[in-house]
């Protein structure tokens, strides 16, 4: 009958789900171990399981027929899960030793990596919700009060955006009848008969859905409440994974709208996110004193610059923003260990915490330096090469379209990486130029396993400077999304 | 049959006061009921345009949609009831611990 | 013909009704309640847009389940003191002037639409149609959800536990 014939068909697809096969068999032998006697007996257990299943299945990587997996962002998601893993095993919290913990984080992996290969919006939706309702919960993870806000401002604000970003995706299957970005010319010819308000004001919903996700300008104020309050690894998480899921199907959206005769308005609306993002970010992290709250805002003018690539999305600009994306990913991941580093060993959460605590530690003190360093964007850091390209891609694009608009960019991009040299520098002030009066407790664990991820990622994002062509190389190789 | 414009306007008036609801009501509950009306109205507009279409797909998206707002709900009920037990109340402006 | 579009007015009147109402009430409790009657009415226009499967689920699950939810949660997170569930509003104005704003906004975008496909559906059985589109095209879709609904319950559940605890 038909339906076997449709079985066996899917039965030889089956082997396409592999990766999302693996993490989901993850998930499951998370949450059954927890009935075992696992976890008295080797507390580290649940770490074990998660790098083994997390880090390993993203690395299924075929050319599948469903997903349209060529992408390689699974590496860094895999890495991403190692790093998260290992971070966990060193750092051992009785709150942490939780099947439910992981289960929770597995989610989000799971879904970054259905958003990151697909280009089907249903998949992408589920993917998106598999990596926000963890993360409400997570945000509430430390049970505190004010965790308990955050999750709650976090919970109702992606909530909204959900229903946005579906009300978005509705009218673009209504007016294009496909919910496929796969066929771009049909989706372009689709698009181009209807008028331009309606274009854009589907084309902005979504946007605005993925801009929560990206924590980008209008949909950002959940962010600083969630890094705040959500426990260290799990902010990493929420700074790196989400948004390079984010990232890249925005990307996908954009080759799209790319080809309509309405991208010039619809360009406008990226244009607002980046400028105002960008401003916002930087502005508001000026006035922090906690690190973390910093940082989110840190990360909310990181998206406002990797949105202006998008802006002008020829060919090298897309590997310029590749380049910047796999950085960005290297530096938040290595920002948050050094930042969970600090809180544990230190016990430090407001900046005047750091002080003196450069010769307390000499070895982290000046990683987080260069760090910090490649964060503002500064020679010889990875961090800079990233920034450069970014405004070679600009000036490209003032040559090429000759619009002013890319003018205006590379103005406040330059004036804004002034201005992030003020705040992020701030903590190797305290670190190196005060002296602490008081000396403060040392936690006595050891975090050899946290010291090496960390000189790690910093060697790789200064080898980045020197080296740049390789890293380019790696990331041009492989196919990214096209 | 009549025609199907009707029924997207009123998917653009129920998402407007799903909206709305989430904007002006204190109750977290009741931003809650409001996150609901515009997934409704998400899920009007998807069969309306399967209707238009001739295919299924977007009463199958509408299933989907159904089964996350199920899960929204029952999770944030959940962070709710532990904002209540930690506030003593549900008002959106008295959670206010965090500033910045 | 005739009856048939009564029969759709009649709904939408429903659905228009109960959702303003929930926009002007005060009372939590009447808002779930009005929320359940505007569930019902859209659950009429589904089976008038031949959409019987999603008319029974959006029943079965809003009616039948997170409607029960969001009551049971309005028992939990009041005290009653037999005194209405009242709750202030926060800027009515500017609610008023988001529908506004945002009606027209729609309205006028929308009036540029052009559909891409318009062929009548042949009345074909939904419900079949839509269970092959489950287990083929939609296959990955299914499982995802499944791995989905598996999270939420689980944090669901572990944060429950959390509120007895103190």
């Amino acid at each position: 009958m038909e339906l076997k014939n449709l079985l066996e068909n899917q039965i030889v697809l089956l082997k396409d789900f592999l990766p999302v096969g693996v993490m989901a068999l993850g998930l499951v032998v998370l949450l059954m171990s927890e009935l075992t006697a696992l976890k008295t007996r080797y507390p580290n257990a649940f770490a074990w399981i998660f790098i083994v299943f997390f880090s390993v299945g993203p690395l299924f990587v075929e050319p599948l027929s469903v997903l349209e997996a060529k992408g390689s962002f699974n590496i860094l998601l895999s890495l991403s899960a190692l790093v998260f893993g290992l971070q966990n095993w060193s750092l051992t919290d009785k709150s942490r030793q939780n099947s439910e913990y992981y289960a929770l984080v597995g989610s989000i992996f799971i879904g970054a990596y259905v958003l990151l290969n697909t280009s089907h919006f249903l998949v992408a939706i589920i993917g998106l919700e598999l990596m926000s309702i963890p993360a409400y919960l997570l945000t509430c993870w430390n049970t505190k009060k004010s965790s308990y806000e955050a999750g709650l401002k976090y919970f109702i604000y992606g909530g909204f955006s959900t229903a946005v970003l579906l009300y978005g995706v509705s009218w673009w299957y209504g007016a294009t009848g496909f919910l496929e970005l796969g066929s771009i010319e049909v989706l372009v010819v689709a698009l181009n008969q209807s008028s331009t308000p309606f274009v854009l004001m589907t084309a902005g919903c979504i946007v605005i859905g993925l801009a929560y996700k990206i924590a980008a300008f209008p949909m950002h104020f959940w962010s600083p409440d969630a890094y705040q309050e959500a426990p260290t690894p799990v902010v990493g998480l929420f700074a790196v994974v989400p948004k390079i899921a984010g990232f890249v199907f925005l990307e996908k959206l954009t080759l799209v709208l790319m080809g309509t005769t309405h991208w010039q308005s619809v360009q406008k609306i990226y244009l607002l996110l980046a400028v105002l993002s960008l401003l916002l970010g930087n502005l508001a992290a000026l006035k922090q004193n906690k690190a973390k709250r910093m940082m989110a805002y840190s990360s909310i003018a990181h998206t406002g610059f990797m949105l202006f690539p998008l802006l002008h999305a020829s060919e090298s600009n897309l590997s310029y923003f590749h380049f910047y994306l796999v950085l960005y990913a290297f530096m938040n991941m290595a920002l948050f260990l050094f930042l969970d580093y600090y809180e544990r060993k230190f016990d430090v959460s407001s900046l005047v915490d750091f002080k003196g605590l450069g010769s307390k530690s000499v070895f982290m003190g000046v990683l987080l330096l260069i760090l910090l360093i490649s964060l503002t964007g500064l020679p010889p850091t990875g961090g800079f090469i990233a920034k450069l390209l970014i405004f070679t891609g600009m000036y490209e694009g003032l040559v090429q379209s000759g619009d002013l608009i890319f003018l205006f960019i590379l103005i406040l991009a330059g004036i804004n990486t002034v201005i992030a040299l003020f705040y992020y520098l701030k903590i190797p002030y305290f670190m190196f130029m005060k002296k602490e009066a008081v000396v403060k407790k040392i936690n006595p664990k050891s975090f050899l396993v946290v010291n090496f991820l960390g000189f790690i990622l910093v060697f790789l994002i200064t080898v980045s400077f020197f080296m740049p062509t390789w890293l380019m190389g790696i990331i041009n190789n492989v196919n990214f999304v096209q | 049959m009549m025609s199907l414009e009707p029924f997207l306007y009123l998917a653009g008036f129920m998402f407007a006061i799903g909206f709305a609801v989430l904007v002006i009501k204190r109750n977290a509950i009741f931003m809650l009921v409001g996150l609901e009306l515009m997934l409704n109205a998400v899920n009007l507009n998807f069969v309306v345009f399967s209707k238009m279409h001739g295919t299924v797909e977007g009463q199958v998206v509408a299933v989907f949609v159904i089964v996350i707002a199920a899960c929204e709900v029952a999770v944030g009920l959940a962070i709710i009831l532990n904002i209540y037990k930690h506030f003593k109340n549900i008002d959106h402006h008295s959670i206010n611990e965090l500033k910045g | 013909m005739e009856f048939t579009n009564f029969i759709s007015y009649f709904f939408i009147a429903i659905v228009v009704v109960a959702s303003s109402g929930i926009f002007l009430t005060k009372n939590v409790l009447y808002a779930a309640l009005l929320l359940v009657f505007s569930m019902l009415g859209l659950a009429g226009i589904y089976v008038l847009l031949n959409a019987e499967f999603v008319a029974v689920t959006q029943i079965m699950i809003y009616v039948g389940g997170v409607l029960v939810l969001v009551v049971f949660a309005i028992m939990l997170a009041h005290n009653y003191s037999g005194k209405p569930l009242v709750v202030e509003n926060n800027n009515l104005k500017l609610g008023l002037f988001t529908v506004v704003l945002f009606v027209g906004v729609v309205g006028y975008s929308i009036s540029g639409v052009h559909y891409a496909v318009q062929k009548e559906q042949d009345g074909a059985n939904s419900v079949e149609a839509i269970g092959v589109q489950l287990i083929s095209r939609n296959l990955l879709s299914f499982e995802l959800i499944a791995v989905f609904l598996l999270v939420s319950l689980v944090g669901a559940i572990y944060f429950a536990s959390k509120i007895r605890k103190t």
